[in-house]
């Protein structure tokens, strides 16, 4: 807004002054005698609007608004990191409520897709006990090798029952190597005998956050072997608590995250703020049993679209878990 | 199961809180805002509620030398975490109000980020449920740390005077804060005022503004007029109200608390 104030004899010089300065678009914002006895005082105002609307700008704002602060509510995103997304979807210029939400995740999150060939640094699985580390590590290699690409699994869970027999029948059916590894000296060489064109995903063992002694050693595996902290951690759970448990990992070196089990729940506040407090690289969501499948890419407009409902108003289906299985891969 | 009734009763709650923290305003800096914002702090403590000064110029912190409060915590601390903020809190007895103020020329106040802005607006918030209103005395301008803070109050009190260069920052913050918070609930105090009548016109002004341009209706919570009773209270770093309750300018800040009171209840 630009502002004048005018002092002239009379009213229509006075206004002859702002149409001269300030042209047809101004608006009298107000006329008085003026106070040292010089005829009339008008101040006058001219719009100067250069950049585009924001979002919640205009008649309907608070609509978008309000959609957008209820899908961030029901999905019981933290009204921290609530806040932020609102406050950077706000900053948006224009477009539609969903690119707003988009474009706030991707400022406040980091997105990357899984592999699709080898990487430079193997990627080593960590997770509380249960996450599905061993699905999501099948499934990962299973993405690579679709793709015609080499793929090793190396497991460091040897121990519990079932563990071996479960990792074997997923590379034999991927047709990818498997090896194994007791600790963390015995890991780095498994990981210097995989050939560089090889995809490598190291199964490791379930650590709780509250096991400092568990913690350590993972910190150890990721250290000597050189691999990139991948947390494996389930959708759903409480948002704060999800944050707690993400901050515990990324301190042990954890950089991303992938969240499983999204088929089996409705909510996505657990994702976002343990992705947000952590400042973990979202790679993959997790949505179905299943290996081939069951990791969907996620990037910030299809998280968006996952957040909002489809209409003002709608409401998510109870058939309906947080991300369908399946699409987008 | 319905999307309705959980998000309905959260959000509620949020909105309680959000609705108990008022931000004062202006854009300007010198307008009255610091004074004003512990006289309506004092003006609702002597009404009977629980009332807390929260001092968010952060480069400034001239709350404690208006009050002549002994700085006895550094914010930089409760920013940094290592003291909680209801410990920092210091209590006014001749005024029977709260305040959180920060020490004067702290530097580490003055670099605050956004982000910690916002942190520090989430501690507030944690802390609102303890009173009945917290009045928060923000800095001048429209940056990003005095955003942080705005968005964590419900309610935003412009303060203005009859200057143009107060009604175009006034304008450009009520612009802002309508762009990113658009529930808000804004309202405009007009200060230093030569006289109702001239205050009330300063306020038609900047209604016709907001109106025109930005297609909102702006409501006038009250005029004060200018009043040597204020400069004079300053200097003796004593409340107006302790001082001189009849003084013009007291008397106009209790009606506007009087005011804000009703318009809650309706
Ligand atoms: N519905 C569903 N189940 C999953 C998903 N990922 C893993 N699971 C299941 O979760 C259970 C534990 O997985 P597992 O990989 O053994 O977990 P780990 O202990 O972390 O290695 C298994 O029954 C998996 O089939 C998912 O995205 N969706
Ligand atoms: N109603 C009033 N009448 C007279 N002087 C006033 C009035 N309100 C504020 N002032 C003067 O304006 C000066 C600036 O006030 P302050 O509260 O520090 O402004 P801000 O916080 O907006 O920078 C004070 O020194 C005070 O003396
Ligand atoms: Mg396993
Ligand atoms: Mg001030």
């Amino acid at each position: 807004m630009r502002l004048k104030t005018f002092i002239a004899d009379s009213l229509p010089q006075a206004m002859e002054q702002v149409r001269e300065r300030l042209g047809d678009e101004a608006i009298i914002l107000s006329t008085e005698d003026d106070p040292e006895g010089n005829g009339v005082r008008i101040t006058a105002a001219l719009n100067e609007e250069l950049e585009e609307p924001g979002i919640f700008d205009g008649d309907d704002g608070l609509d978008a608004f309000n959609r957008l602060s209820e899908a961030l509510e029901y999905h019981r995103v933290p009204v921290g990191l609530s806040d932020r997304l609102m406050t950077a979807a706000g900053n948006m210029d224009g477009g539609t409520p969903t690119m707003a939400l988009a474009s706030a995740l991707d400022l406040e999150l980091r997105f990357m897709p899984p592999p699709q060939g080898p990487t430079e640094r193997p990627l080593l699985l960590l997770g509380p006990p249960g996450a599905g580390k061993t699905a999501t590590a099948a499934k990962l290699a299973a993405q690579v090798r679709v793709r015609g690409k080499k793929a090793t699994l190396i497991t460091l869970d040897t121990g519990k029952a079932g563990g071996l027999a479960q990792v074997t029948a997923f590379t034999e059916a991927l047709g990818a190597e498997l090896r194994e590894a007791r600790d963390a000296e015995s890991l780095k060489r498994a990981v210097s005998a995989c050939p560089d064109n090889h995809f490598v995903v190291i199964d490791a063992i379930g650590a709780s956050p509250f096991d400092g002694d568990a913690m350590r050693e993972t910190a150890d595996w990721l250290e000597l072997s050189g691999a990139e902290g991948v947390l494996v951690l389930q959708g759903g759970g409480d948002p704060l608590e999800s944050a707690e448990f993400a901050i515990a990992y990324a301190e042990a070196g954890a950089q991303r995250l992938i969240a499983t089990k999204l088929d089996a729940t409705r909510r996505l506040g657990g994702v976002l703020s343990a992705a947000h407090a952590a400042d973990l690289t979202l790679m993959g969501l997790g949505t179905a049993p299943t290996i081939g499948g069951g990791l969907r890419p996620v990037n910030p407009v299809q998280l968006s679209k996952l957040i909002l409902p489809e209409e003002a108003g709608d409401e998510p289906e109870l058939t309906s878990p947080a991300v369908a299985n399946g699409a987008g891969t | 199961m319905t999307q309705q009734t959980p998000t309905i009763i959260s959000r509620q709650q949020n909105m309680q809180v959000r609705r108990k923290i008022l931000a004062v305003a202006s854009g300007k800096g010198g307008v009255g805002k610091t004074w004003f914002s512990i006289t309506l702090t004092h003006a609702l403590a002597r009404a009977g509620h629980r009332a807390l000064l929260f001092d968010g110029d952060l480069g400034m912190a001239n709350v404690d030398v208006q009050l002549g409060l002994d700085p006895v915590h550094d914010m930089t601390r409760v920013i940094t975490g290592r003291l909680a903020m209801a410990d920092a809190i210091h209590e006014v007895t001749e005024g029977g109000f709260a305040v959180l103020a920060g020490r004067s020329g702290s530097g580490g106040l003055a670099t605050m980020t956004p982000r910690q802005a916002d942190s520090l607006g989430r501690a507030l918030s944690a802390i609102a449920p303890n009173y009945d209103r917290v009045i928060l005395d923000l800095a001048a301008g429209i940056d990003g740390t005095v955003r942080a803070l705005a968005t964590h109050a419900g309610v935003g009190i412009v303060v203005v005077n009859d200057e143009p260069t107060s009604m175009t920052d006034a304008y450009a913050f009520i612009k802002i804060t309508k762009q990113k918070r658009p529930d808000t609930n804004l309202r405009v105090v007009v200060n230093q005022a030569r006289s109702h009548s001239d205050g009330e016109r300063t306020y038609g002004a900047l209604r016709k503004a907001c109106e025109s341009f930005l297609h909102i209706e702006l409501p006038l919570l009250g005029v004060v007029r200018r009043d040597p009773w204020v400069s004079e209270s300053i200097r003796r770093q004593t409340p107006l109200l302790a001082r001189n309750p009849n003084a013009p300018a007291a008397q106009d800040v209790e009606a506007i608390a009087a005011n804000l009171l009703e318009l809650e209840q309706a």
